[in-house]
């Protein structure tokens, strides 16, 4: 929710990473000293993202080799559309993707799990060509650089590596967007409708994704549910063919 | 966390760890008799060898014509660059050409840098005759660190969880002797609660930084260069956001 802004202040090497986290560990031991304790799940949180999550990404991108950005392990190959290369949220009516989308346009910044949920997650479900959204992941953000975001864009984003990075794809419906956020009161989709005119692209979008990669996703155990879920769901072929329609058309 | 068959090392048709790559050998650690060439992002003091080290820096018009890249990311790396060259003074020598080979056919004393940070800058570092590359700076574990720990996870997942223990470990962060502070690794599970029902929390405004002339310098050339056709942004321009220099840097961080 509170955000340190730091990143692009690392990733451009002003600051070292070690000297931040013996920072904010010395400042967490000093309220403890003074019987004021600072909340020990923020400052674990903030030590992990800075000494755990930022170094991983790092040394993945070099211990995988020089073929790590080329990985398409779900066969993704669709174009980046002109609407998102240019961050043109006007064009857009998701009320999600078209904040993000603005955010992004104006500060070249947006917090970590919108870029997740929001971006990453319509790509994937869209099938937009993981090494395209790595470069345009790298160009449209302050603190992007090649070794963040193949890691994050391939591995963690898009699960073009098969599962190297992440247990299961990030994938998820419009229902979890609305859980998660209080972006859906006035956006003109449904969350939870996945046919007709208001349907949400997020919630259709997801079981096109999950029925175009079944296959590859089956022998996968923590997706077994998501699939039943879908051997289950009522007009699937319509839903797929609907999604088929709308493809990377701006929603 | 349970092993899942499907994925892991070893499977047809994905990535595999990189072996003998030329951009992954043991570099040297410190070259302290050279001048130091340092890429925009090895901006802070912690990638010279000693404080009144010579430094290289270049400005390439070059990288910002390859890609199309958001209006204030070239704005921020352009001007971090820009301040640190105006910081060093005449300890630095500043060179503002269209490629990088440019400024380095120039030099004529011993150049080394700290390994750049993707594969296709190390690769172009290590062509270069005469400039010594030194291992990799800005980051908490070393190659070797992290090749160790990953050798020891064997058929595992390489877990990030795992790897993260291990650096808290190794440099005994939020460490009580060999268990960690408060009794858990992790403390996701607090992260998590849902927000205020107004969707705001009481959190003070950030910092901002204020621009400077450099700022204003680096707005006129990125307006020329887009005016002339050399060079294509996208997003907004806008006041700069994020610190640029050490100085702001370490003030947004201390003052969070």
């Amino acid at each position: 929710m509170a955000h340190s802004l730091i990143s692009p202040a690392l990733n451009l090497g002003l600051l070292d990473p070690l000297e931040v986290v013996h920072a904010a560990e010395q400042r967490y031991r000093d309220s403890v000293a003074v019987g004021d304790p600072l909340p020990l799940n923020s400052v674990e949180g903030f030590v992990r993202q800075v000494m755990g999550w930022r170094d991983y990404i790092w040394h993945t991108y070099w211990h995988f080799g020089r073929d790590f950005r080329h990985a398409n392990a779900l066969a993704a190959h669709e174009a980046v559309p002109d609407w998102l290369t240019d961050l043109d949220d006007g064009a857009v009516d998701a009320a999600c993707l078209s904040d993000v989308l603005g955010d992004l346009r104006r500060d070249g910044w947006v917090h970590h799990i919108p870029r997740l949920m929001v971006l990453g997650n319509y790509a994937l479900q869209r099938g937009i060509d993981p090494l395209a959204m790595t470069d345009w992941f790298h160009r449209s953000f302050v603190d992007g650089y090649d070794w963040v975001m193949v890691a994050n864009v391939v591995g963690m984003s898009q699960h073009a590596d098969g599962g190297l990075l992440a247990t299961k794809p990030y994938a998820a419906g419009g229902a979890y967007i609305d859980r998660m956020s209080d972006y859906c009161g006035g956006c003109r989709y449904d969350p939870r409708k996945r046919l007709g005119e208001d349907a949400c692209p997020y919630t259709a979008g997801y079981w096109a994704f999950l029925e175009r990669n079944r296959g590859r996703l089956a022998p996968n155990q923590r997706m077994r549910r998501a699939l039943q879920g879908l051997d289950r769901l009522k007009g699937l072929e319509e839903v797929v063919e609907q999604e088929r329609l709308r493809g990377t058309e701006a929603i | 966390m349970p092993q899942d068959p499907a994925v892991g090392h070893g499977v047809p048709g994905m990535p595999r760890p990189a072996e003998a790559d030329p951009a992954l050998a043991a570099f040297p650690a410190q070259a302290p008799a050279t001048r130091r060439w340092c890429f925009a992002d090895q901006l802070g003091p912690h990638f010279l060898d000693r404080p009144d080290q010579p430094v290289l820096l270049i400005e390439s018009k070059a990288v910002f014509a390859r890609r199309r890249f958001h209006r204030q990311k070239a704005h921020l790396v352009l001007s971090a660059l820009r301040h640190r060259a105006a910081e060093l003074g005449d300890q630095a020598e500043f060179a503002q050409v269209r490629t990088y080979a440019e400024a380095l056919d120039r030099v004529r004393e011993p150049l080394s840098v700290c390994a750049p940070t993707t594969w296709s800058s190390r690769d172009h570092v290590l062509r270069r005759p005469d400039l010594t590359v030194l291992a990799a700076r800005g980051f908490v574990a070393t190659q070797e660190e992290f090749a160790g720990w990953a050798e020891g996870r064997g058929r595992r997942r390489l877990l990030m969880e795992d790897f993260y223990r291990d650096n808290r470990r190794r440099h005994d962060v939020l460490m009580d002797g060999a268990e960690p502070v408060g009794g858990r690794w992790n403390l996701d599970h607090d992260n998590r609660e849902p927000p205020p029902s107004d969707g705001r929390l009481a959190v003070p405004e950030p910092w901002w930084p204020e621009e400077d002339e450099i700022d204003a310098q680096v707005r006129a050339d990125l307006d020329r260069w887009a005016a002339d056709g050399d060079v294509a942004f996208v997003g907004d321009d806008g006041p700069r956001l994020f610190p640029v220099t050490r100085e702001e840097a370490l003030y947004r961080w201390r003052t969070r």
